[in-house]
């Protein structure tokens, strides 16, 4: 895992807000008023300043933010359970030495210390750190395996690491490190076709894993925008080629992004999704059920002229001439929709 | 200058508030320390304003954000004049959105050196060096074959080409150089590319930007708007151009086989990568995959990057690339790679194996946790302690001035960094003993290294953004006074052997930084003289010749023939 996949779990960890105290709280966090929830907080811990479980919702929700030092100076007191929350703030403070001696036994944290280790260089440790977690959560994990493999090709022994970065790869076909370092070490060795093959392929990954990453940041961060919800629907749809359950992905993004639009946001993004069903999931059904269902809510009669060019190219002129006769009680004298009304009626004579 | 922790805040942070007023600059990481040492061999002392030296940048910020207020300008270390030492030639920016008419705008300065480390504002005597352009960054190098200092200024509007006369006096020769390319440029390199003994030029193009409609990035409150993400805004291609030999240009970006060069460029450094005698070019992209290009020797490249591994740090992710530093980190006699970049990335070192591989060896190093925090521009690789090995040292400053508001750890001003290198390529973060260098946080920009003050050893200049250029003298005397070859073309090769079966291999400069060009000479540092020296032009085949004594040794290449004639100490500016 990299500082980036890291810092992401941690935009993505919700704060654990519990009780009627923290209740005015978690209303404004969800309704994005964060600087004045996180105001609440505090002034509630001022006043209980021993409440375990406040302080630990407050430092949860700070490093959410990226309130770093806050969620530093409110570590101090946490109980022994949460502990690991003053080592992911020191973490991402890059006081890695001082983050080793608080990190925790969860998986995240456990990959931090990795982390904490490589970036200062005390790579006795972290080999020993990586036998332990082999130990821990299994041989197979493939976060295990890649820090393994990362350890091979520390030393120079790229051969060893080879057949790890592969099983990484089919699991994770999204995973960058392994595709790049796959790749950069098939090229060293007789196998350098495959190598430079495997660094094309990351070469075109890496630009849509980078828009990826900016839309997840923008989900974690509004999730309630139906905007980022979309973007993060377009990013994932691009990764298709690359990874089949991607196709999954995009199209719940695309879901909640519906479920989250305003009436003036939902054309668009059901122009996507409903091209989605079409193009990627092979589901033409999905698609004209999608476009018909927005199209009552939104009224937007671009909805109804993209159903009808799906219900002509499946040959469902009859359909098709209904929908667009339609269209044109919405729009008259629209020539647009004129002319694809007249291409129906000439298919259907045609039939 | 990719904004990737930072972006997402920038643009998503609407939902998300709160901060704190920062107090000092960069927070404590593993990177930092309070003290500082004044002395040792790596300290150095701020000798701004005893140097006379008041070169304030105007970055025009505005309260719209526009993104080219972040970028800072850079400098170059020339012997404009010809007497011996190094002059100092800033760029500047001014007001925003600017007016092609600029009459009243700040404009670049040129301050030339006493010989002693003292300098005058010469602006005024410089002619078209005092252009008033919204500079970004400034290359330097004989383009004519006049033997004077010539500058490329890279602007968001049309870049200049200025051929200077050797007196510290400039005219404007862009139009007739075929130059002025009108886009958003930013790093630039002289180099001799085809071997043909003159310096052709590469231009990176950064970002399509419209001054005129800025996006509005960040939380819509008072004091939240920030610079937007540079992922908001389209590439620009880089562009090649070949010196005919008299100093005019032809573009041959396609021709040399650079068309695929769409990046989001900020830096551009020729180097020989692979070893084979020509100069070989990297290109520090912006968020975007950097590029390694490899020359066959006639000027025409092929990319190298894939097969290289320099397009991504060993994590398999790009970063955005600001500053490179180029040089043998290591001992082996190869070049190695360093390159800048943004926050939650680290500096990445990338060792050269040979045969056009390298490896991020950064953490190996010891170079990942000290910049992972702070976001990293000009970098130098130079023995700053004279002990005969390159050391580390980075100028590093946040884009946003309200970063504070989005990350709580994070500040606009950052404390440089220092690294001790070991010889074998491992270092030691010596920031702590970097003196007046590292003392205070900046918005650092460029950085480079030269013998400012003619006593041996190296000096540095930062420039900061919107802020003041800094002169750091090295405190203290060098342990022993040093061969330096002043006069080798961009790239040549020195390799030293000493008595003791040392050797050392040196790249002559301007070694580009972050938008400016340091010093060109060659520094040998050692207790003993070398036994051998042997010198390797650009297209050219190693050759040995006599070891020089310490001082000042002019290196005159004509034809491929090499002449050395020892210089007596640099004298006062007749201006």
């Amino acid at each position: 895992m990299s500082i980036r996949s890291l810092l992401l779990v941690a935009l993505c960890a919700w704060p654990a807000f519990a009780g009627q105290t923290t209740e005015e709280a978690w209303e404004l966090w969800n309704a994005g008023e964060r600087a004045k929830a996180l105001a609440i907080l505090e002034e509630r811990l001022a006043e209980s300043p021993h409440d375990a479980r406040l302080r630990t919702g407050l430092v949860e929700a700070e490093l959410s933010v990226q309130r770093f030092e806050s969620a530093l100076v409110h570590s101090d007191g946490l109980p022994p359970e949460s502990a690991g929350l003053r080592g992911r703030a020191l973490y991402f403070l890059t006081r890695y030495s001082e983050a080793l001696e608080h990190l925790g036994a969860e998986r995240e944290e456990q990959l931090m210390r990795a982390e904490c280790l490589r970036a200062l260089a005390r790579f006795d440790e972290l080999d020993a750190l990586v036998v332990q977690l082999g130990r821990d959560l299994g041989d197979e994990d493939l976060d295990v395996q890649l820090l393994v493999a990362r350890g091979h090709l520390r030393r120079g022994e790229g051969a060893q690491a080879i057949p790890l970065l592969r099983r990484v790869l089919a699991a994770r076909p999204l995973e960058p490190e392994a595709l790049f370092a796959l790749g950069r070490a098939l090229v060293r060795t007789d196998a350098r076709e495959e190598g430079l093959a495997l660094l094309e392929r990351h070469r075109a990954l890496i630009p849509l894993l980078d828009a990826l990453d900016f839309a997840q940041r923008g989900v974690a961060l509004a999730p309630n925008g139906a905007a980022n919800q979309a973007g993060l629907g377009d990013a994932w749809r691009a990764l298709v080629p690359f990874s089949p359950a991607a196709k999954e992905r995009a199209s719940a993004a695309y879901a909640a992004a519906l479920a989250n639009a305003t009436p003036a946001e939902v054309t668009p993004i059901a122009l996507r999704a409903a091209r989605l069903h079409w193009e990627v999931l092979g589901d033409p059904e999905g698609a004209l059920d999608l476009l018909a269902l927005q199209q009552r809510r939104s009224g937007d009669v671009r909805l109804r002229v993209r159903r009808a060019d799906y219900l002509t190219e499946l040959g469902r002129y009859g359909e098709a001439r209904g929908e667009l006769q339609q269209a044109l009680l919405d729009r008259p004298g629209d020539r647009a929709i004129e002319q694809r009304l007249e291409r129906v009626r000439a298919l259907e004579e045609a039939e | 200058m990719r904004v990737r922790a930072a972006s997402g805040l920038a643009v998503l942070l609407t939902a998300c508030g709160g901060g704190t007023t920062p107090t000092d600059g960069s927070p404590p990481g593993d990177a930092t320390s309070a003290s500082q040492s004044k002395t040792g061999p790596l300290a150095f002392v701020d000798a701004t304003a005893a140097s006379g030296l008041a070169f304030l940048h105007d970055a025009g910020l505005t309260p719209e954000k526009h993104l080219p207020e972040t970028m800072g300008a850079g400098a170059a270390l020339v012997d404009v004049d010809r007497d011996g030492d190094l002059d100092l030639y800033f760029v500047q920016s001014g007001p925003l959105p600017f007016d092609v008419d600029r009459g009243a705008s700040p404009k670049n300065e040129l301050w030339i050196n006493d010989g002693s480390g003292h300098f005058i504002d010469a602006s005024a005597k410089s002619g078209a060096a005092a252009h008033a352009g919204y500079g970004m960054g400034v290359a330097a190098g004989d383009v004519n074959g006049d033997g004077h200092v010539d500058l490329f200024v890279t602007n968001l509007g049309p870049d200049v080409l200025l051929l200077g006369d050797g007196t510290g006096a400039f005219t404007d020769a862009t139009a007739a150089a075929g130059l002025g390319d009108p886009r958003w440029t930013a790093g630039a390199t002289f180099f001799d590319a085809d071997g043909d003994s003159d310096l052709d030029l590469y231009v990176t193009g950064y970002l399509e930007y419209d001054l005129s409609n800025p996006e509005f990035c960040g939380k819509r409150e008072p004091g939240w708007r920030s610079y937007c993400h540079p992922d908001l805004y389209p590439g620009l291609q880089d562009r090649f151009y070949r010196n005919r030999g008299d100093g005019t240009f032809e573009e041959r970006t396609e021709a040399a086989g650079l068309a695929d060069s769409l990046g989001k460029g900020l830096g551009a450094a020729a180097f020989d990568a692979d070893d084979d005698g020509d100069l070989d070019l990297y290109v520090a992209n912006d968020s975007v995959e950097n590029r390694l290009w490899i020359n066959a020797g006639d000027g025409t490249f092929t990319d190298g990057t894939l097969l290289s591994g320099t397009g991504v740090n060993g994590q398999g992710l790009t970063e955005a690339g600001m500053g490179i530093a180029t040089g043998d980190l290591d001992g082996d006699g190869r070049a190695d790679l360093y390159v800048t970049n943004f926050d939650d990335e680290s500096n990445t070192y990338y060792r050269n194996d040979g045969d056009g591989l390298f490896t991020d060896a950064t953490a190996r190093a010891g170079l990942e946790a000290a910049s992972r925090l702070p976001v990293g521009f000009g970098t130098v690789a130079a023995d700053l302690d004279g002990d005969g090995d390159l050391d580390l040292a980075v100028a590093n400053g946040h884009i946003i001035d309200n970063i504070h508001l989005y990350n709580d750890g994070k500040r606009w001003a950052q404390r440089a960094l220092l690294f001790e290198n070991d010889g074998s390529g491992h270092f030691r973060n010596a920031t702590d003993e970097a003196g007046d260098f590292a003392s205070a946080p900046l918005v650092g920009r460029g950085l480079y290294a030269g013998d400012l003050d003619g006593d041996g050893d190296l000096d540095l200049l930062q420039t900061e953004c919107n802020g003041a250029a800094r002169l750091y003298r090295k405190a203290g005397a060098p342990a022993a006074a040093p061969a330096v070859l002043v006069g080798l073309p961009p790239g040549a090769r020195v390799r030293v052997a000493f008595a003791d079966g040392r050797t050392i291999v040196r790249e002559a400069g301007p070694a580009i930084s972050y938008f400016g060009a340091g010093s060109s000479a060659v520094q040998i540092f050692g207790e003993e003289p070398p036994e051998t020296l042997e010198l390797r032009l650009p297209g050219h085949d190693w050759r040995t010749v006599a070891v020089p004594g310490s001082g000042r040794t002019l290196v005159e290449a004509t034809d491929g023939q090499v002449r050395l004639r020892p210089q007596p100490p640099a004298v006062d500016s007749p201006r």
